[in-house]
């Protein structure tokens, strides 16, 4: 049986800052430790790149897996969640999940909508679950917005709105990057010329 | 490791050493209004200021861990010794290796000798000034005046 819910709303930053975030790999397991404290990139076909979060409990060892995929500019996929071991009972093992989010900026350019559409394919014993499914997976999705938010704040009000050159710098590692100087490169002259490095000498 | 901070303190008063907790962050607001990120063992005190040089991010949010000496950053990871502010560890390279690849774009071999910005500071009759006023060496004296470096283009 399928569900479908859409989760839509407006975040107080660029469509560029929003897409860096996400993209921004190396925080997943920082700023989002209480969530999964392993996110290993595990096999990589074009744009497709598959994904091992890992939970412990107690001396048991839980991996999950997702295939995740960027569409340029700021469309995002993840669908083939899995567990692993399989015998392990988690919910992938009956129900598929697929989530399509996409960002859009509002008309002043300034902010960005992040537009989430979410299928699950469930069995008809799960069917009477679906709101509370479907709210877990929205407070899961605010939760994490809101810390990729404080991070965009912060770094909004040290090198002024908009600023993504932190991001776009030869060493920043981030996911799919060609593309996202490709599509965002020219954000580049937005707030300060400064590195990090600099702000934080000149304290 | 461990994350807890002490509450913010007078601003620019100097602070007994026994107010700063030992193995933990301990965090004081300059008259600047910047946050100082205060580590000590014993006698030693290392003194920075509050931006990550990575990044941005509130250092005073991170974690310190007494046994190794390192603080880590709460948005990436990174991790920097706080006997002299060197950056040591991005432990994304391990989880990451596998897209970690050179590219047109992404070019870690340029990536920057990131150092944390150590405040000046002095320890004087047990009480730690830090800023301009500091007068004698603290005993992390050597330090107090080193900035981040970063690696040629």
């Amino acid at each position: 049986m399928k569900h479908s819910f859409k989760l839509i709303y407006e975040l107080d930053a660029t469509v560029a800052c929003a897409v860096a975030a996400y993209l921004d790999a190396e925080h997943y397991v920082f700023l989002h430790s209480k969530y999964s404290p392993v996110y290993e990139a595990v096999e990589k076909v074009g744009r497709r790149i598959k994904i091992r979060q890992e939970w412990n409990y107690g001396k048991l060892k839980v991996s999950q897996y997702c295939w995740t995929e960027y569409d340029p500019p700021a469309r995002f996929l993840n669908y083939e969640v899995t567990s692993s071991p399989w015998w392990f009972p988690t919910i992938h093992h009956v129900m598929k999940t697929r989530t399509e989010l996409r960002y859009y900026p509002t008309d002043d350019g300034e902010r960005t909508v992040s537009d989430l559409t979410v299928d699950l394919e469930m069995p008809a014993v799960l069917w009477p679950m679906r709101h509370i499914i479907q709210d877990k997976m929205c407070q899961l999705k605010k939760e994490k917005d809101q810390e990729d938010m404080d991070m965009l704040r912060r770094r909004d009000k040290i090198f002024g709105r908009g600023n993504v050159r932190g991001y776009l710098a030869d060493h920043q590692f981030m996911l799919h990057k060609d593309d996202f100087v490709k599509h965002f490169g020219s954000e580049i002259h937005r707030g300060s010329p400064k590195s990090a490095a600099e702000v934080a000498a000149a304290e | 490791m461990t994350s807890n901070e002490s509450p913010p303190d007078q601003a620019g008063r100097a602070i007994p050493l026994e107010e700063l907790r030992e193995g933990q962050i301990n965090v004081r607001v300059l008259p600047n209004g910047k946050k100082a990120i205060i580590v000590r063992a014993g006698d030693e005190v290392r003194v920075f200021g509050e931006i990550c040089p990575h990044l941005g991010a509130d250092l005073s949010e991170g974690k310190f861990c007494a046994k190794t000496k390192t603080l880590q950053c709460k948005w990436h990871g990174y991790i920097f010794s706080t006997e002299d502010g060197r950056f040591l560890e991005n432990p994304n390279e391990v989880f990451m290796r596998l897209i970690r690849v050179p590219s047109e774009h992404f070019k870690p071999e340029k990536t920057p000798r990131y150092r944390l910005h150590m405040l000046k500071s002095s320890v004087e009759n047990g009480r730690l000034q830090i800023g301009p006023t500091a007068s004698a060496p603290a005993v992390a004296a050597r330090e107090t005046t080193e900035t981040t470096e970063r690696a040629e283009p």
